[in-house]
């Protein structure tokens, strides 16, 4: 391999969201989520890269740097310094990732039973009203993957339940718990509690 | 973190896009709808519960939830929320429309009168009770004529009608539509107008200070010659020449100057004719359903995200919607009833040029044809080099799809 850093940029189908492809081992076989600067704290290169401006979020997965950005700055200009960010993260030796991290993390098991026991108490007693429920699928690492049914699927608020409501609940209960993934096929809902209809 | 008040109707299409929008601009988010939400428990700094249909009864909910969750902006781009957007940011001393501008561009009758009022070029029209004796009498301007009600979307109830007979049958069709809608006030009758000819066009547009910035202009190549008008194709870049664009865009902004709207996202459809445009609409939201999707700015920005922008203060030169045609095919009812399913999607995604087909109907939806029906099935997105083969792409992929009702 040549000393020099090859990285290569990937804009995604999400207009603010730019992958970044290393040439080389940056979080091998692993992967974080950092949804803003205090979180990246415990994150050598995540701090780095929440120091460029417009920087709101940051996925390191093995050797793959997926940044997320707000702010009028385009990617021509944003993509350069995320490069320098991690070619000079390289060099300095750092972890991408500071070990204590991963290890806060609960176990598989004890993140879904946690996570089941919400949607139990918390959630599913109340989109009941609707006709609705919110299935807890599997977690992977610290990644949930959940499925709604009933009045939920397909319905217009069912977005909203999920972020401002669902989400809120498991992250303020369990802040380790990355990703939250909707894995529903809401076309198929037939009986949607609030049907998107009109202009 | 700024906070934003999010103004959402229940059964908006636009929930993922506004809450993407929201999230990529990293603001804290509360979510008003005029029904209570099943999880406002979890996150009461999240939910607001308003009555949107008396505007003026959400501004006291508002400052009191303000006063513990101080809010910074407020956004509402859907028809049903506007007014009430208006009440509300007025409210908290935040930019906003004027809220009886934004009631007299809903009202067609009373837009009618203003845009009339400051030489706007609109259609002839004549305001009519459904209880008056003379309400089918041919109109002073003769036919052919539109019969209107004031208050709904998406075309619904507008008929064309061409003498007297169908007058009189499209007046007794549209009073029954209104009946149908609950909230629709029976004593605020209807509109007949002048019907203009000519291709139809939608100015897309952002008022900022009173200025009209205009972030599109579409054309909509099918003929939407009546009796019923229900829209098909949407494309942009506009095909007409410059001077006609650069009258279009004057004549919009003379459009929202005359109904005193100021602020926040504008939709406009006027007619092109040989005497110059001709306003239909100005509508103080954004484009509907799904079609915002087909705009996209600079590095890729949504009009969800101009528009949140702008809700949120930011004043800095919008950036020019990307260097492509696009276009977006809103699918037809056909004969309308109890959707099934829907056959040839995947035919469709694969068509050149396609870029999302997405179903918006769910099975075992009733689907009516216009005038009574106001809800598309779906939606079809395409991008190309030009227009011409954008419009072949939504043709395309339009005639792989078949929408199979229960029989």
């Amino acid at each position: 391999m040549s000393d020099e850093v090859q990285i290569t940029g990937e804009p995604m189908t999400v207009p603010t969201m730019c992958r970044f492809t290393v040439d080389r081992p940056l979080y091998p076989d692993q992967s974080f989520h950092f949804g803003s600067a205090e979180a990246a704290e415990m994150s050598p290169l995540a701090s780095r890269l929440f120091a460029i401006e417009g920087v709101a979020g940051v996925l390191i997965t093995d050797n793959r740097v997926t940044v997320t950005k707000h702010g009028p700055t385009p990617w021509p200009e944003v993509g350069p310094q995320v490069g320098a960010s991690i070619r000079e993260h390289l060099a300095s030796g750092d972890p991408a990732v500071d070990p204590s991290v991963r290890e806060s993390i609960p176990p598989v098991d004890v993140l879904r039973d946690r996570i089941q026991g919400i949607l139990d108490r918390e959630v599913n007693p109340s989109v009941a009203s609707h006709g609705g429920v919110v299935r807890l699928l599997d977690v992977k690492q610290n990644m949930v993957y959940v499925q709604m049914g009933g009045g939920c699927q397909g319905c217009g608020m069912a977005d909203v339940t999920l972020k401002q409501g669902v989400e809120i609940a498991i992250r303020s209960e369990i802040p380790e718990v990355g990703e939250i993934m909707d894995t529903t096929d809401h076309a198929s809902g037939n009986n949607p509690y609030y049907a998107p209809s009109k202009k | 973190m700024p906070r934003l008040l999010l103004m959402l109707p229940t059964r908006t299409y636009r929930t993922p896009s506004l809450l993407a929008a929201a999230a990529r601009c990293g603001v804290e988010l509360t979510v008003a709808s005029e029904e209570d939400s099943s999880v406002a428990h979890l996150n009461p700094a999240g939910f607001l519960t308003l009555p949107f249909s008396t505007p003026d009864a959400c501004a006291l909910p508002v400052r009191e939830f303000s006063r513990q969750y101080p809010i910074d902006a407020v956004i509402g781009i859907d028809d049903l929320v506007v007014e009430a957007t208006a009440v509300v940011a007025r409210s908290l001393d935040l930019p906003h429309n004027d809220p009886d501008a934004v009631a007299g561009a809903r009202d067609k009758k009373r837009s009618r009168q203003l845009l009339a009022a400051a030489g706007v070029a609109c259609p002839e029209f004549v305001w009519r009770s459904f209880d008056e004796p003379g309400r089918d009498l041919p109109p002073e301007f003769g036919f052919p004529a539109v019969v209107k009600p004031l208050d709904l979307s998406a075309s619904r109830g507008v008929i064309r009608v061409d003498d007297g007979e169908q007058l009189t049958a499209a007046v007794e069709r549209v009073e029954a539509i209104v009946a149908d809608e609950a909230k629709y006030l029976a004593e605020s009758g209807f509109l007949v107008e002048s019907f203009v000819s000519g291709p139809e066009v939608a100015v897309e547009g952002l008022l900022r200070d009173g200025v009209l910035e205009v972030l599109a202009i579409f054309d909509k190549p099918e003929p939407l010659e009546g009796p019923y008008f229900e829209e098909s194709i949407y494309l942009t870049p506009s095909r007409l020449s410059e001077s006609q664009q650069a009258e279009l865009v004057e004549t919009s902004a003379a459009a929202c100057l005359g109904l005193g709207l100021s602020e926040g996202a504008v939709h406009i459809e006027l007619r092109v004719t040989g005497a110059g445009p001709v306003v239909i609409e100005v509508n103080p939201r954004a484009i509907g359903g799904l079609c915002s999707d087909v705009l996209k700015f600079g590095t890729g920005l949504t009009l969800e995200d101009l528009l949140l922008n702008h809700a949120l203060g930011d004043r800095a030169p919008l950036p020019e919607r990307v260097d492509r045609a696009a276009g977006v095919l809103m699918l037809s009812v056909g004969g309308g009833g109890t959707l099934e399913r829907v056959e040839g999607i995947e035919a469709a995604e694969a068509v050149s040029g396609v870029e999302r087909v997405a179903i918006t109907a769910h099975p075992g939806q009733l689907l009516q044809k216009w005038p009574e029906g106001g809800a598309y099935p779906g939606f079809v997105f395409a991008s190309g080099s030009t227009v011409a083969e954008v419009e072949r792409s939504l043709n395309a992929a339009n005639a792989t799809l078949t929408l199979i009702y229960e029989s």
